[in-house]
């Protein structure tokens, strides 16, 4: 018998087969199997034998083989005449049914799509090893007291620091940003390939092993520990070098610098907050060495991994004097502060906003707040509409109620009727809205250019969701209708005394007003978000950017002063250009983020930094971007002195403490140091960034050798293109080694709003479905109270009243409930407009019109809705209502 | 007799009839194997028993239980009458068509 314990078939396959097999089938199905497999075993070994079973016992997983399966059981029986009801119910009334099915479909679906990218926007940089130990150290700069800026960026001196002074800091590594320029390869042929990089970096040599990023070709421990080493992200390689593998090949900095491919990285995931094409070994730059002690240049992105266990709020608490016990010298003469915290790598794409100098766009945690509340909102007022248009329904469905309890149903049995049904209606939207979703997601994304993920929506979270959103949906909308069903007296339902009850002021009503409300909020919202954008864009910027070519200066030199030869040329060949009006050389151009600040003293604070923008410009610049000279004058290429002058905006006098602008003129700043300069103009601010931002206190510098980073071309015709061309002839002839990458100023600025642009329709989108959702569940009420009021408007009519007076009596109500929400929505909107708007430096005015318009646009919606149905009722012949019975 | 079988029908049904000892899902599978050279799965031979039952041709009863079963039971079927005519008709017709075969045939 022993032998025979051994040899026995996999038990869950024997059990599996007992689970799904029909009591009567058992017998000879499982005996024969057990039979053949003791058999087996014996024949072709345990092994085969045992593998058999299994594949027999799934051979036999069908229908026949499961047998009739008794269901003695009276709860399953009324459970399939639920379901069959509820089907019955809907085939009959199809109207109703449709509306209720659509409203919720919408609902789901709007909501879907809201969770994707919300799911989207916070799994940002959640794949790094060790994420939620992982920070960035970012620092809070004060001057007298104040919270001047956030900077993203430290000093080099930090990273070390940090792994030396605190035990809990694992290791760090640095990023500076400071890897652009040309980058040039040369081919066999001779033959250059070049391209203006802007996403290149030096990092410290243990990236691969800090973040998550994966390293296709090439050893993480050592692709960047040398000097001149450099990595490349596959479609930079690919760029660069084609099919060739990369690896070991030079490639030029700026034309001279030569640097070797060690190493090729897959392109970083879109979910990043940093996005590198390329990334060279921090040992490249001159004076690595020194920087353990430099606590004065910040612009290293400094990252740290702590210890398992580390509070982040303890982490802050010691890192926030960590620097006073470095720069107390600095702190106490200059009367300044800085205080290093940290975020986590996950929080910095959405709750950086207001940190300066930040790595790529972050900062989007109000929309993400904004966008959630939306889907939120949507989704209610579709359940409130299955809720309402369940009620309405429970009238007419009154008598099924009573008879059911005449013949003994429980209230408990009603209410898992009903609950039933409302979790067909949700388990039915949600499978379509499902479907919707990925089918729609292409669509939305070529649209709006938007980078939805429908992958997302198969993580298991998703489903967990999606099945806890079925029902909760099914609860949350089943169990009013299926309490007010139930509490039908069957006496008085069957005598047909149901369905009149006078309350003016229910449950449904509320509900309705909800609705609207809700709605009427969403379509305000609407028009201000309209509004701000419109109000951003018209404003007058303060200078000219209109018909600007924007050439990004060549950095690819031969060495010694050969560009500012070539620039020579460069320049002639655009003075022979009948269609350019004028040209200039600056450090900086409008809609370009400026990096270069500095601390700047004047005769009224001479002894404190006042933190300045610096621009440095040609004798052009004023002028071509017609920039209003308040007082004094502009550069001039004839005055030697101009070296040692500075031009100030209208922020920046007032920020120096100069009262005036007639004032300013001939002071010094920074008097009586090495870098004092004499303020020969002030000009009107003009704005560097979108309206989003404040204006800056700007000091512009004179470059006399020409070596600026942008150079900005007028156009004086309309042919753009053919005005381009020639230039790029040009440029081509004089800069073959550097590439010719161009953007027109004005649509570059423009670029700044997309985000908000984006924001908009998606704003405006769900605006509408949320009206269109409201809507769908008015019409359905109206036309159920139409319905119920058929005799009655027969009755009238024939009596001799008007189909005005019909259409009145019918939308009488609705009239009221919509007033309703409207006056609850306004002070509600124009709370959270304030709310919104305190985002913008430049605000609109959120103004009456907004708030008319809205109430107006609403009360056309609503009002069509209503009277579509009642003039239907109003119209119809009273013989047809009244024959009946 | 206008009962229509299957090749796999027809087979099982003679294995059936032919079987010295208890014909059962496993043995008539085993016997099948035995016979005609190619494997067949319990389960087929389930359903093919199930359908030749259905039509009449065999008839089942439940039978013993072994240890090596599990202590199950057997479902034995046995031929009917109905089956034996249906066998015997389907083996004369294809006698008389076997009879009309020429001799000697050089076709080939």
């Amino acid at each position: 018998m022993s032998s025979q314990k051994i040899k026995s078939p996999p038990k869950w396959a024997n059990r599996f087969l007992e689970w799904y097999c029909g009591s009567q089938l058992l017998d000879e199905i499982q005996g024969d199997l057990l039979e053949a497999f003791y058999y087996r075993s014996v024949e072709v070994g345990d092994t085969k034998a045992r593998w058999w079973f299994v594949w027999d016992v799934i051979r036999f997983f069908r229908p026949s083989s499961f047998g009739k399966r008794s269901y003695n059981s009276n709860q399953i029986a009324m459970l399939r005449n639920y379901l069959v009801v509820s089907f019955r119910n809907f085939r009959s009334q199809k109207g109703y049914g449709f509306i209720n099915l659509s409203g919720l479909i919408v609902g789901i679906t709007a909501c879907l799509l809201i969770t994707l990218h919300v799911l989207e926007e916070v799994t940002y940089d959640n794949f790094h090893p060790k994420a939620s130990q992982t920070y960035r150290v970012v620092m809070d700069m004060y001057g007298q007291g104040e919270l001047k800026t956030k900077s993203a960026p430290v000093y080099p001196a930090v990273g070390p620091g940090l792994l030396a002074d605190f035990p809990e800091v694992e290791m760090y590594t640095r990023i500076l940003p400071f890897g652009d320029g040309v980058y040039s390869v040369k081919q066999a042929d001779g033959t250059l390939i070049r391209f203006n990089e802007n996403k290149a970096v030096i990092a410290d040599e243990n990236f691969f092993e800090m973040f998550g990023f994966r390293l296709l070709d090439g050893n993480p421990e050592s692709v960047l520990s040398k000097a001149d080493q450099i990595v490349l992200s596959a479609s930079t390689a690919k760029r660069y070098f084609g099919s060739d593998n990369p690896i070991g090949k030079p490639i030029f900095w700026r034309g001279t610098r030569e640097l070797t491919v060690t190493g090729v990285y897959e392109d970083f995931p879109e979910n990043s907050h940093m996005q590198f094409d390329m990334i060279c070994s921090l040992k490249t730059w001159e004076g690595f060495d020194e920087w353990p002690g430099n606590w004065g240049w910040y612009d290293f992105y400094t990252f740290i991994k702590t210890s398992e266990g580390v509070d982040q709020a303890v982490l802050d608490e010691k890192l926030s004097a960590y620097l006073d016990g470095k720069k107390e010298e600095t702190y106490t003469t200059r009367n300044v502060r800085e205080v290093l915290w940290t975020q986590e790598i996950g929080d910095i794409h959405l709750y950086s906003s207001g940190i300066s100098w930040d790595m790529g766009e972050n900062g989007g945690g109000e929309q993400i707040y904004f966008l959630s509340v939306i889907a939120i909102l949507i989704l209610l007022i579709a359940w409130v509409n299955y809720v309402n248009l369940a009620t309405a329904r429970a009238i007419k469905r009154a008598r099924e109620v009573g008879i059911r309890k005449v013949v003994g149903a429980q209230k408990g049995n009603l209410i898992t009727q009903f609950l039933v049904e409302s979790f067909l209606y949700n388990a039915m939207a949600v499978v379509v809205s499902v479907l919707l979703v990925i089918g729609l997601v292409p669509v939305i994304n070529s649209a709006m250019e938007l980078g939805l993920k429908r992958e997302l929506l198969y993580g298991p979270e998703v489903l967990i969701g999606l099945t806890s959103l079925i029902f909760l949906g099914a609860l949350i909308t089943g169990f009013y209708p299926a309490m007010v069903l139930t509490s039908f007296k069957p006496v008085s339902v069957l005598k047909g005394q149901v369905g009149k009850t006078g309350r003016k002021f229910g449950f449904r009503q509320i509900l309705v007003v909800f609705q609207f409300t809700a709605s009427i909020t969403l379509i305000l919202g609407t028009f201000l978000v309209v509004k701000q954008l419109n109000y951003m864009r018209s404003q007058d910027l303060g200078l000219n950017i209109e018909q600007t070519l924007v050439l990004k200066s060549p950095s690819s030199s031969r060495g010694g002063g050969d560009l500012i030869e070539r620039l020579g040329l460069f320049k002639a060949g655009l003075e022979a250009m009948p269609e350019v009006s004028g040209y200039t050389i600056s450090s900086n151009v409008p809609g370009v983020e400026n990096f270069g600040i500095g601390g700047v003293t004047s005769k009224y604070f001479p002894n404190e930094f006042r933190d300045c923008y610096r621009v440095r410009i040609d004798d052009q610049f004023m002028e071509l971007f017609e920039i209003d000279l308040i007082a004094g004058r502009s550069f001039s290429a004839n005055m030697a002195t101009d070296t040692a002058a500075v031009v100030l905006n209208e922020v920046a006098m007032k920020h120096l403490g100069f009262q005036s602008a007639e004032e300013a003129l001939g002071e010094k700043i920074n008097p009586n140091t090495r870098n004092e300069s004499t303020i020969v103009g002030v000009v009107k601010s003009y704005h560097q960034a979108t309206l989003k931002e404040e204006l800056d206190p700007v000091v512009f510098h004179f470059i006399r050798r020409a070596s600026g980073s942008f150079y900005s071309i007028k156009l004086r015709t309309e042919d753009y293109s053919a005005s381009m061309a020639k230039v790029e002839a040009i440029w081509d002839e004089i800069y073959p080694d550097n590439p010719f990458d161009y953007f027109f100023l004005d649509e570059f600025f423009d670029r700044q709003y997309k985000a908000d642009e984006q924001f908009n329709s998606v704003f405006i989108g769900f605006a509408g479905l949320a009206i269109f959702v409201a809507c769908l569940g008015l019409f359905g009420l109206v036309s159920f109270t139409a319905e119920q009021a058929r005799k009655e408007i027969g009755i009238r009519k024939v009596l001799g009243a008007s189909a005005k007076k019909l259409v009145l009596l019918l939308a009488r109500d609705y009239v009221r409930l919509i007033l309703a929400a409207i006056i609850l929505s306004f002070p509600l909107s124009y709370y959270l407009m304030r709310e919104w708007l305190n985002g913008f430096a430049y605000q609109t005015q959120i103004g009456v019109e907004i708030f008319v318009f809205g109430g107006m646009v609403i009360s056309m919606v609503a009002f069509v809705t209503v009277s579509v149905k009642s003039f239907q009722a109003a119209n119809g012949n009273p013989v047809n209502a009244l024959r009946e019975d | 007799m206008n009962q229509n079988l299957g090749n796999l029908e027809e087979t099982i049904l003679l294995i059936v009839a032919v079987m010295p000892e208890e014909a059962y899902g496993y043995t008539v599978s085993e016997e099948y194997v035995k016979n005609m050279g190619n494997r067949i799965s319990i389960s087929a031979v389930h359903t093919v028993l199930k359908r030749l039952e259905k039509k009449g041709l065999i008839k089942s009863e439940m039978g013993g239980a072994t240890a090596e079963r599990g202590g199950r039971r057997k479902r034995i079927f046995k031929v009917t009458k109905t089956g034996m005519n249906t066998l015997e008709f389907i083996q004369n017709n294809r006698m008389k068509l076997w009879n009309m075969m020429p001799k000697l045939n050089f076709s080939y």
